[in-house]
């Protein structure tokens, strides 16, 4: 009863979550990328349409490659996702516009076009929810797991066990994650961080679940090539399993057997991850070789954006190694931090001391840790750890603020939950003190909730209460609102003001995306600053030089509006004579 | 009944987390909320009014320039400030700390007194004396007197912009080290030399800055510019100014009276290196500020 209670409080907190999201982001306003991904969805989303309609025509070479040369330097699927998404449930954009410019109807037509773009991400961040709340319930078993042992465990009767209930860390470790702002606001938008983030969580289950047994190796395989066609973060996801393995294996303290060796998990993800990701993504159709060959040198000679960090601009290495770190504190409570940061230590060192039973019968090639300690405090540190020791590297850019290790955060929340678990296992409260777990996980839960409600829907520049908010973040030198999105709020106002408009940093394509929705000021085009008669200013600290260009082009310092979160000011309007 | 070991560790770690946790509560109910209102910028703008025109105002607080500027006009006149000296009194809105390292910064070396404080609610306005500061009785970005020139001749001057045969020059607000100053921005062709001269007032310095814009043209071009004076035709100075350091100030001694002074600037590399090679179209400008002061009162 228990368990299908946790399961159905997953699920129900999962559905919560995407119908706020696809609500909750309506306001949230459209980011740099995600106007190339809404131009490359609709792309891939008519090529997708017309194969479905013609199958002759994926095999169609030049269609094909037009589509897919969008944006080709990421994999296609959660743009073709999104495409066929609107392509379901796209609200017809605004009569009088030429039908390239306006949002077409979908079949059942219910959100805008780019809402609807949105709702494949949504949907992993729900899912993600759901899977942590399952991993987390999990936590609360009164024995380590053991790979393998899938039965639920006998009621342990015997006087003096303290039990906890399973919500209690189901509902830490799925809120500890996606209550917290930045997480929050990159679930809800067209990209691929909280996607890849979900999927590198999926496939860590997925592992722990296939070092037991076949069937779920043979579905690692193909969920990892999934996982690497949302993003090239899930590339090093093999590497760390590998890592784990050949810890698992040490720390077994016996001679691996030889099934072992070349076990069916690495089997699965070395043989079926390739197709899948061939599969999934059109672009390689064609010269498969060179055409990775370019995306790999893409991603490895990445161009150096400006960055502010502790008052200093970073666009070029070395690069500030606790970047990372400090930008984790100042966005994710401390209390939720130092929770995760005891949850890894306690369980790598209960990992590192279990051993597997004397009585273990030899490992197969098919279930090559079968009846092994699971030592998710192992998976929990290397998948928790790698994505922020990758960023500290000197000589990895460091532009786009925390969206790069999103990765990390569902290890450290599975690992939160560990640590109040055994916290609370260790105190064991009796009578109605039992109840102090649930009551106090509120408490915990709070400030990062609050932080994420409060910031809505600005929530890539809100910050941590000890950081002090926007403010704090402001004094300290933090980036603001790199992506060039909080505009929704002045889109009134612009329709006031005489055109053309300078942009900024507010992507053509995602203005476009406003006007297919008929939500752009109509006849307010985009211009050079030269021609404007307003300009946009979001603001970072290397923006200055765009905003002295403005102050010298309008004759004035003052903008008309100013977009705020907390008094920090993330984007103004300016309009003037000239 | 007394705790064992693992009890008391358990509950003492658990009771750092919920103080923690508590504290935050606390830390999110300061932070998640708008300290400024409608009310306050007036009584903020009312204040500033009551000042006299011709002392700077400074906001201490960058990051809420664009808000203050748009509720306190008075803020912008002194927006761009090359330092604080030829300023005997000045005064800070702040929010907090009025003396932020920038602002410590254009102080260079000034000794402040403080005059007090009005207490404006989360806003307070700091006024400050800086005795030894001196008057400027001459600016480079409003004196008319002076005459431009390249080396072919005579300069136009059109609205703000001084049009030569080697390039223009501009009076205008720049960003140089990641702050706004109003200088002199003088876009000219590699190793053209821009000069200005006339009869002016000087007093017992002329104190100037050089820096260059914008944050990507330093990016990709170092090579530095020649600062040159002379006063009644005598070479008096010459510096030599990199990037690297930022708002670069530079001051001489002079004689007080009217003097025939001559400020020349050569701009060793204007353009920028690209992986295409050298770009003399995307520019590096640098910025000139240079003011005659008083001795201190």
């Amino acid at each position: 009863m228990t368990r299908r209670l946790t399961a159905l409080v997953a699920v129900a907190l999962g559905l919560v979550v995407v119908l706020l999201l696809a609500r909750g982001h309506r306001d949230v306003g459209y980011v740099r990328d995600e106007g190339i991904y809404f131009h490359a969805s609709r792309a891939y989303a008519d090529w997708a349409v017309r194969g479905l309609r013609s199958p002759s025509a994926l095999f169609d070479r030049a269609a094909r490659d037009r589509a897919f040369a969008v944006n080709h330097e990421h994999p296609a699927l959660m743009k073709l996702a999104g495409g066929l998404s609107a392509r379901l449930f796209s609200a017809p954009g605004p009569e009088g516009q030429p039908a390239e410019a306006r949002a077409q109807a979908g079949l059942l037509p219910l959100v805008p076009e780019g809402a609807a773009m949105r709702l494949p991400a949504q949907l992993l961040a729900g899912l993600g929810v759901v899977l942590l709340a399952l991993a987390g319930a999990a936590l609360a078993r009164p024995r380590g797991h053991v790979l393998g042992d899938t039965s639920p465990p006998p009621p342990d009767l015997s006087p003096g066990t303290w039990t906890i209930h399973p919500l209690v860390p189901a509902l830490l470790a799925a809120l500890w994650f996606i209550g917290l702002p930045h997480v929050w606001f990159h679930a809800g938008l067209h990209c691929f961080d909280v996607p890849v983030a979900v999927l590198t969580l999926a496939v860590v289950l997925c592992y722990r679940r296939a070092l037991a047994s076949w069937r779920w190796s043979l579905l690692l395989g193909p969920l990892l090539g999934v996982a690497i066609s949302v993003k090239h973060n899930a590339l090093f996801v093999p590497v760390l399993l590998g890592v784990h393995y050949l810890a698992s294996l040490a720390l077994a303290r016996r001679r691996p057997s030889r099934g072992q060796w070349l076990p069916l998990p690495f089997l699965s993800m070395a043989l079926l991850a390739p197709p899948t990701v061939l599969a999934l993504w059109p672009w390689l159709w064609r010269d498969p070789l060179v055409r990775l060959g370019e995306y790999f040198e893409f991603h490895r000679l990445h161009a150096y954006y400006n960055t502010e960090y502790l008052h200093i601009n970073y666009n070029q290495p070395p690069l500030p190694w606790s970047y990372p770190f400090v930008l984790t504190w100042a966005t994710v409570p401390t209390a939720l931090l130092l929770l995760a940061g005891l949850g890894l230590v306690l369980a790598v060192r209960k990992d590192l001391s279990a051993k597997p039973p004397a009585d273990l019968p030899a490992n197969t090639f098919a279930a090559p840790l079968r009846g092994h300690p699971a030592r998710d405090g192992l998976l929990w540190a290397l998948f928790g750890l790698f994505p922020l020791l990758l960023i500290s590297l000197p000589s990895i850019p460091i532009f786009g603020g925390t969206k790069h290790w999103l990765t990390a955060y569902p290890f450290l929340a599975l690992a939160a939950a560990f640590a109040y678990v055994t916290l609370w296992r260790g105190l064991a409260p009796t009578g109605r003190l039992r109840h102090l777990p649930a009551a106090l996980l509120p408490l915990l839960l709070v400030p990062a909730l609050w932080s994420t409600a409060h910031g809505h829907p600005h929530g890539l520049s809100q910050y941590a209460p000890l950081a002090g908010g926007a403010r704090g973040a402001a004094d300290l030198g933090l980036l603001r609102g790199f992506w060039g999105g909080a505009v929704a709020p002045l889109l009134d106002d612009m329709s006031r003001r005489p055109g053309p408009l300078y942009l900024h940093d507010l992507h053509e394509l995602a203005r476009l995306q406003y006007e297919r929705e008929g939500r752009w000021p109509p006849g307010l085009a985009g211009a050079p600053l030269s021609r404007a008669r307003a300009g946009l200013l979001f603001h970072e600290r290397h923006m200055l030089s765009n905003e002295v260009d403005l102050w010298n082009h309008f004759g004035t310092t003052a903008p008309v509006d100013v977009v705020t979160l907390d008094d920090v000011p993330l984007t103004s309007l300016y309009a003037g004579g000239n | 009944m007394p705790l064992d070991a693992t009890r008391r560790r358990a509950a003492v770690l658990l009771g750092v987390f919920g103080l923690v946790a508590a504290v935050e509560w606390i830390a999110a109910a300061r932070a998640y909320r708008p300290l400024l209102s409608a009310a306050d910028w007036d009584a903020a703008a009312a204040a500033l009014a009551a000042l006299p025109a011709d002392e700077p105002v400074l906001l201490a607080d960058d990051w809420l320039g664009p808000v203050a500027r748009r509720h306190l006009p008075a803020l912008q006149r002194s927006l761009g400030r090359p330092d604080l000296h030829g300023a005997p009194r000045f005064h800070v809105l702040a929010l907090g700390e009025p003396l932020r390292p920038d602002l410590r910064a254009d102080l260079d070396g000034l000794a402040l007194e403080p005059l007090g404080v009005d207490d404006l609610g989360p806003l307070a306005l700091h006024h400050f004396a800086a005795p030894a500061s001196g008057h400027v009785l001459w600016d480079i970005l409003d004196q008319p007197a002076l005459l431009p020139a390249d080396r072919h001749g005579p300069c136009k001057k059109a609205q703000k912009t001084w049009v030569c045969k080697q390039g223009r020059v501009t009076a205008r607000w720049a960003e140089v080290g990641y702050r706004p100053r109003r200088c002199l921005a003088l876009d000219m062709s590699d190793g053209a030399a821009f000069e200005l001269r006339g009869r002016v007032e000087l007093g017992a310095r002329l104190r100037g800055h050089l820096g260059f814009t914008d944050f990507n043209g330093r990016l990709r071009n170092d090579a530095p510019a020649v600062v040159e004076l002379e006063v009644d035709g005598v070479p008096r100075a010459r510096w030599l100014v990199s990037d690297n350091q930022g708002w670069a100030g530079f001051e001489l001694a002079t004689a007080p009276g009217p003097a025939e002074l001559t400020v020349r600037v050569t701009s060793l590399l204007a353009g920028t290196f690209t992986p295409g090679g050298y770009d003399p179209d995307a520019r590096r400008v640098p910025c000139l500020d240079l003011r005659a002061l008083t001795e201190p009162a």
